[in-house]
């Protein structure tokens, strides 16, 4: 339990708080803040990588999806040349209808195949079937021609040939009596750009198939080139699906790729990988709810730590009133137990002077005609008042009351304070102290304890008169009604109080008067006892230098016994 | 002029005398003593109606005079007069027989007013 | 003055003589009429501390029972002087009642037979109030074979105070009592140097030195001593002083003395006092003994817990072990919880398991004697004996009380008003209770859930709080005796609720929130309201003990044959006895008065057929410079009961009340001789005393003799009124219809009646002024018109008509 200075109080009293406050702040935020951020970091880089495993397994089986389509296909054309141009003789091949009929048979429904033609050795068509003049061409030093002589199956790359346009070449070799000749199929190429594409719309992945050099064998975006080289690059021969990640400048993409018919060519698919962004913008439930906790949880946290601040502030204040009234009893008590102790010994002297001014006062009963006599009375009276006056608090300490009268009469405040102004008068006079009056007319009377008021007047005028010095002044005093009560203000141009000072001055035991060794401090906690206790109230204002003011309100009937 | 006969006990002359004074003034026959044991001496030869004593005195204190009187001359009303007040001097004075018990200091009018009721003569019918 | 004025003097002390003994007998009664007022609300005011809902300043309680002690004692005083000396045996109920409050004010008295020096083996546990705390458990633990302790004795704490007083210390602590409670750091600093250094140059009385050698010289004992502190009050739950107080260890002989002011002076150090004071332990009651013991020679020392302190309900202890090394050369230590199931060998270096065996057991069966967990210092000395040098009460958490203000019940409120006599909520069924029903004891015995609705409260319902759920009364005040009884039975209630029986019928149910002053329709379950923990408070446990011999109430029923000086237990039982006892002195005072001669009498010109005649003692009349020697007119009464009783009676313009009926006229002339109606004789006077609040009123007329005895002013609790009649003119049959009359009327008034023949009592108490006056003017009437009425009583029905007609105000003129 530490006993600490005033300043140190109030220095203290501020800073728990502050740091206190940061304190729960930080740890709210914290706890609110921390796990948000990492189930959000950690949901939205889960759902990332969901996405992109979704992706890849989509490009995979579509990969090959197309593959098989595309092989398939291609192998079935190659087929139904391959048997056509063995179930029919050279002759026959070379009728125009056969070769119509074989093309309506390999179109079937699907199209694609544009044309058909039979070449013999000297690379001459000695049939064709179809919307090209290709009759007289010689396709002797063409590539695919001697490829087919010497393979005996071909299908090859993608070339404008004669035709000027993008196809392709089917040809089988049919070999007759030491004869060969050359039976061969064109495929549109948009048509196998399409049936490549066919399947891949669902996904938005780019496919295309390109040749063992790299080059475009379709072409469906722009910036596909038929028959030129793509920017991926030649694809190393590989079994099975790939993918790869490749990046194009800022972005990231999938290049997945499967070969077809051996190492002819490869079908790629591109895809492109969403970012972050991308799939935040895809998915926003997510940024927005993270956001949305992102900014409620500091709300949060400074409201609950506010609110926390706030009531622990009003048990604190709660407490220390609690402990200051029991303190405060506590020194009331005192007070009354300290004058208990010496209200024994007071008792007999006060005896003594009673008797003996009782006999002045007899004197002078008897013998009316001595000068003086009337004044010397009337002063002699007064000292019996205030001898019955000490003795009321001294019985009233001993908790013995003799008094049968009542307590509480009807008092004229004014009247009273005049009386009290008049017990301090030679004070007055020697001090140059000047009394300024201002008493309201027609003032009610207020029922209560004569003699308690007027102890709260003595003491306020008293350090009216301590608080001027000695060197004059005014002393300024009012009696005027105020609500249900009346009001008496006594109010000083001498050296005030001090701000700091000025709640502590109804505290007992306080006072600035630490030389004499004879004041108490227990003036003013007296008269607030008093006001309470009479059921009024006592107020102070104070300017140093400039003076200081006391208000007291009396209510009309005083709450005693 | 039936007056009472008052007897003031009380060690302490400056109360003492100026009591007597005051009381003489209103027609009342009073004595002092400033000690128990005077008092009993003064007892013995004159018949007091009251006599008023203080409890604190040295030697033979009010208690002990308080019981002589009840017991020596028991038509004698005693006040016990004292400035220290405590519940048990005061059961223990009533308990004995005091008339009544007053804390100084006490005002001479309502001392003997008490003294008037409590010497015999003065009672409600 | 000179001569003529001496006479003169003389002449007006003779008149004032007379007029002294009423005067003084009235002062002593109004006097005695304010203390019991003042006494009533100290004693509230005492209980309500003690429910210990709020701290309490035990010196303002201490002042205030001391004031209320003092002022009983004046009422005793007063009571004896008024009836000369009828009561005196309540002296000695007063001086045992003070007796024991001063007891409780300031501890134990330690009386002139108790002994300054006592063995520890003669030490009990509960010796704690003389040898303290730490020696009181040492003790029981060595008389009940617990463990080994060390041999010693002990300086009582009448050996503290015979040194205190010798030393003149005394006062000095009471004089840093006051500084601490001044709460200045310096000054409680200095003020503790200065008692530390008297207590330095002090000496120990003789006596004491003397018995200190020979219990020396008696233990045979060569070795050296430990002097420990032992305050009382120290090492008891929740005020444990630990480690406040010093210990001297390894004494000689010679210097024992030289410790024992050493430990003494340790107890008016800052952090002593201040504790102390905190704990609300007065300085006077305070005592410091002191126990010599022998030292034990230890190799293994320290401190065993009986339950760790966090999980009081495991099977576990904490333990701490200091042991000296062969060498000496440092010292070992280790703490740490043991499991009383474990295997022990391996947990504790320093101690073997069959040790801590050992330890565990002394320690469990210190803590099953003493009934709580225990913190136990133990030494075990150089041959390995286990001893117990020290033992308490160890604090181990529980849930701690919190206290809340009552929470609003959810519900309809069907009335509030009034004010909090007792604190509560109850529900229950509403019974009314009117004045006159026969309240029987039966029917109430057998439910238990009443809510018991009254005009006023009395104190026979005591006898039924038991099984009330809660009481409301429509007048009453808190500080008056039923209330006081509510809060001791915990039975919530509300007083001063204006119209509570209009709104709360009979057979209702409802539920009552005495706290907020609300009554809920329907039967509610309260939340659960838990009490403060603050019951623990040494503070609170003074005022609860203090409040004990203070405020229940013994003697409740005046008229029962306990009523009685010697039933009376508390301050309460004294006061109430005074206060009745005082009525009955005071309710034929105007009786008495009327025969003192020489008294003078005012004299009242009314147009009354009676002659009344008033004695003032004071602020009763206030009569016109012009009117006639003592003679007063109806306005010059100004005091406030006879005022209103006065206009009430000049109401009844008597010439018009003429006999209905001339059966009833021809029972009074058999009965009496007759005249006609308008001057049946009335004759007589009537006398009455007055003061500004108090008039007591006798007439005695013809055959009716009445009497009313009351005080109205601001103070309800000094207010009542008290009335009877008897006597009439008619036959037995019309006398006891009479009585039916006056009693429907004065209960519908709200009076207590009771009636014995054709004796009827009225009482009226603690009602505020209004309401006072307003049954004064209706008495004034009543008694009045009362005269005539035997005659109109022809049958049964008639006391019920009249009585209508009565309260409708149509009785005036018939």
């Amino acid at each position: 339990m530490a006993f600490s200075t005033q300043e140190d109080n109030i220095s203290q009293s501020r800073n728990p708080y502050l740091s206190l406050r940061r304190q729960m702040i930080t740890v709210l935020l914290g706890f609110g803040l921390i796990p948000l951020v990492l189930v959000g970091v950690l949901g939205i880089f889960t759902t990332i990588r969901e996405i992109e495993e979704r992706s890849l397994n989509v490009l995979n089986s579509m990969l090959r999806n197309r593959a098989s389509t595309v092989e398939l296909f291609l192998e079935e054309k190659l087929r139904l040349l391959q048997v056509c141009a063995e179930s029919h003789s050279a002759l026959e091949l070379s009728s125009d209808a056969m070769l119509e009929r074989m093309l309506k048979e390999m179109r079937r429904d699907k199209g694609g195949i544009v044309d058909i033609g039979l070449i013999d050795e000297t690379g001459r068509h000695t049939a064709y079937v179809g919307p090209y003049a290709l009759r007289d061409k010689d396709y002797s030093s063409e590539q695919w021609f001697r490829e087919t002589m010497v393979k005996g199956r071909y299908i090859s790359d993608v070339f404008l040939g004669f035709r000027r346009f993008p196809h392709v070449s089917v040809a089988v070799r049919k070999q007759e009596d030491g004869k060969n000749f050359v039976l061969r199929v064109s495929i549109d190429s948009d048509f196998l750009t399409s049936l490549v594409r066919e399947g891949a719309v669902e996904s938005n992945a780019d496919v295309f198939i390109l040749n063992k050099d790299g080059v475009y064998q379709t072409a469906y975006s722009p910036e596909q080139k038929l028959m030129e080289k793509a920017w991926v690059g030649a694809i190393p021969v590989h079994s099975g699906v790939r993918i790869v990640e490749m990046r194009k400048g800022a972005k990231k993409f999938y290049l997945g790729s499967v070969w077809l018919l051996g190492d002819k060519w490869v079908l790629v698919a591109k895809q492109e990988v969403p970012g972050v962004a991308d799939i935040l913008l895809a998915y926003p439930e997510l940024p927005i709810t993270f956001g949305v906790a992102l900014v409620m949880v500091p709300i949060l946290a400074l409201y609950v730590a506010r609110l926390r601040l706030r009531q622990l502030r009003a048990l604190e204040r709660r407490h220390a009133e609690l402990l200051e009234a029991v303190s405060h009893s506590q020194k009331i008590a005192a007070i009354g137990r300290l004058a208990a102790g010496i209200a024994h010994e007071i008792n007999n002297p006060l005896a003594i002077i009673q008797a003996q001014v009782g006999v002045l006062m007899d004197t002078l009963e008897d013998h009316p005609e001595v000068p003086f006599a009337d004044d010397f009375k009337a002063r002699i009276k007064k000292i019996e008042n205030q001898i019955a006056r000490a003795s009321t608090i001294t019985h009233r300490l001993l908790g013995f009351s003799r008094r049968v009268g009542p307590q509480v009469e009807p008092v004229d405040l004014a009247e009273a304070l005049d009386e009290t102004l008049g017990f301090v008068e030679k004070e007055i006079e020697t001090s140059n102290i000047k009394i300024e009056k201002a008493y309201e007319k027609d003032l009610p009377l207020v029922r209560t304890s004569l003699a308690r008021v007027q102890q709260v007047f003595l003491n306020l005028i008293n350090n009216a008169i301590d608080a001027l010095g000695g060197s004059g002044g005014v002393i300024r005093v009012a009696v005027q009604k105020s609500l249900d009560g009346v009001e008496v203000i006594i109010e000083d141009n001498g050296k005030g109080i001090p701000k700091s000072d000025l709640p502590k001055i109804f505290e007992p035991f306080w006072t600035t008067k630490t030389g004499n060794k004879e004041h108490t401090g227990l003036g003013l906690a007296i008269c607030a006892d008093i006001m309470r206790s009479v059921g009024g109230t006592i107020r102070v204002e104070s300017e140093e230098g400039k003076g200081t003011r006391f208000t007291l309100w009396f209510p009309l009937e005083s709450p005693m016994v | 002029m039936a007056s009472i006969r008052m007897l003031v006990v009380d060690d302490e002359s400056e109360f003492l005398e100026p009591l007597l004074q005051r009381l003489k003034r209103r027609g009342v026959e009073c004595t002092g003593a400033t000690s128990g044991e005077e008092a009993v001496e003064l007892l013995k030869k004159t018949d007091y109606d009251v006599a008023v004593v203080d409890v604190k005195m040295p030697g033979m204190n009010g208690l002990d005079l308080l019981r002589w009187i009840r017991r020596e001359k028991p038509a004698t009303a005693v006040i016990l007069l004292t400035g220290h007040a405590s519940v048990e001097l005061g059961i223990q004075g009533m308990e004995l027989g005091a008339f009544e018990y007053l804390l100084k200091p006490v005002d001479v009018d309502e001392l003997l007013d008490v003294a008037l009721r409590a010497s015999a003569g003065l009672k409600l019918p | 003055m000179g001569r003529g004025g001496f006479l003169k003097f003389f002449r007006k002390k003779k008149e004032d003589e007379k007029s002294l003994v009423v005067r003084y007998q009235f002062q002593l009664f109004q006097q005695i009429l304010t203390l019991n007022d003042r006494v009533l609300s100290i004693l509230a005011e005492i209980e309500e501390k003690a429910q210990g809902k709020k701290p309490v300043a035990v010196e303002e309680v201490v002042k205030g029972i001391r004031e209320a002690g003092m002022d009983v004692f004046i009422m005793v005083k007063n009571l004896n002087i008024m009836t000369e000396g009828a009561h005196s045996s309540l002296f000695s109920a007063l001086k045992k009642v003070n007796q024991e409050i001063e007891r409780i004010v300031t501890g134990a008295s330690v009386q002139a037979d108790t002994p300054l020096v006592l063995k520890l083996s003669q030490v009990r546990k509960g010796d704690a109030w003389l040898v303290g705390g730490k020696m009181a458990n040492l003790g029981e633990v060595q008389a009940h074979d617990l463990a080994p302790v060390p041999d010693g004795f002990v300086l009582t704490a009448r050996a503290f105070n015979k040194f205190m007083q010798e030393n003149g210390l005394w006062e000095r602590a009471l004089r840093l009592e006051t500084v601490v409670e001044g709460g200045r750091w310096e000054a409680i600093e200095s003020g503790c140097d200065e008692v530390m250094r008297a207590i330095e140059h002090a000496k120990l009385p003789d006596e004491i030195q003397k018995m200190i050698k020979q219990e020396i010289a008696i233990s045979q004992d060569t070795g050296t001593w430990a002097v420990r502190s032992s305050a009382v009050g120290e090492d008891t739950m929740g005020v444990s002083h630990a480690g406040l107080y010093k210990t001297v260890l390894d004494v000689e002989a010679k210097d024992v003395r030289r410790a024992v002011l050493e430990v003494i002076k340790s107890a008016f150090t800052p952090p002593a006092v201040t504790y102390r004071f905190e704990h609300g332990l007065p300085a006077r009651s305070f005592a410091m003994a002191v126990g010599v013991l022998r030292m034990i020679q230890w190799k293994k020392i320290g401190v065993l817990f009986t339950r760790v302190p966090e999980r009081p309900h495991e099977d576990a202890i904490l333990l701490e072990v200091n042991s000296k090394r062969p060498s000496d050369r440092g010292e070992d230590h280790w703490e740490g919880e043991v499991k009383d199931a474990q295997p022990h060998f391996s947990c504790c270096p320093s101690l073997g398991g069959e040790e801590i065996e050992e330890l565990i057991s002394v320690g469990r069966s210190i803590e099953k004697h003493f009934g709580c967990p225990q913190d136990i210092e133990w030494a075990k000395d150089e041959d390995g004996k286990l001893f117990v040098l020290q033992t308490r009460p160890l604090f181990v958490s529980h849930s701690e009380k919190v206290s809340k203000i009552t929470p609003s019940l959810q519900g309809k409120i069907i009335f509030s008003g009034g004010k909090t006599a007792s604190s509560g909520i109850g529900g229950g069924i509403v019974l009314h209770l009117e004045m006159g029903k026969a309240v029987s004891s039966e029917a109430l015995a057998r439910k238990t859930n009443l809510v018991l609705v009254m005009r006023f409260p009395t104190r026979e319902i005591v006898r039924f709080m038991p099984c009330l759920k809660a009481i409301v009364a429509e007048s009453g005040s808190i500080t008056g005796h039923t209330a006081i009884l509510a809060r001791e039975a915990k039975c919530p209630m509300i007083v001063s609720a204006k119209g509570a029986m209009e709104v709360l019928k009979e057979g209702m149910e409802v539920t009552v929130d005495a706290d907020t002053c609300c009554v809920y329709a329907g039967l509610l379950s309260p939340p659960q309201t838990e009490r403060t923990a603050s019951s623990e408070s040494p503070a609170i446990n003074l005022v609860r003990s203090l409040a004990l011999n203070l405020v229940p109430l013994n003697l409740f029923d005046s008229t029962s044959k306990d009523f009685t000086p010697e039933n009376a237990k508390t301050l309460h039982d004294i006061t109430r006895y005074v206060h009745e006892k005082a009525f009955e002195e005071m309710f034929y005072f105007a009786e008495r008065v009327k025969d003192v001669r020489g008294l003078k009498f005012f004299r009242l010109k009314a147009n009354l057929p009676l002659e009344i005649k008033i004695f003032d003692v004071g602020g009763g009349i206030e009569a016109k410079e012009s009117r006639k020697a003592l003679e007063i007119l109806p306005e010059d009464v100004v005091s406030k009961p006879l005022r209103p009783f006065l206009q009430g009676m000049l109401r009844v313009s008597w010439q018009d009340l003429r006999p209905i009926s001339p059966q009833g006229f021809l029972s009074v002339v058999g009965q009496a001789i007759a005249s006609p109606p308008a001057e049946v004789s009335l004759g007589g006077s009537s006398y009455a005393i007055v003061s500004s609040e108090y008039m007591n009123f006798s007439t005695k007329a013809g055959y009716h003799f009445s009497t009313v005895d009351s005080w109205c002013g601001q103070r309800t609790n000094k207010n009542y009124v008290h009335f009877r009649f008897k006597g009439g003119a008619a036959d037995p049959q019309r006398r006891a219809r009479r009585v039916v009359f006056l009693r429907t009327v004065l209960d519908k008034l709200g009076f207590l009646t009771s009636a014995k023949g054709d004796l009827l009592t009225a009482r009226m108490e603690k009602r505020q002024e209004e309401e006072m006056l307003e049954c004064l003017q209706y008495l004034g009437r009543l008694v009045m018109c009362a005269r005539q009425l035997d005659m109109l009583m022809d049958d049964n029905e008639s006391p019920h008509i009249y009585a209508e007609a009565f309260l409708s105000g149509k009785m005036d003129k018939l």
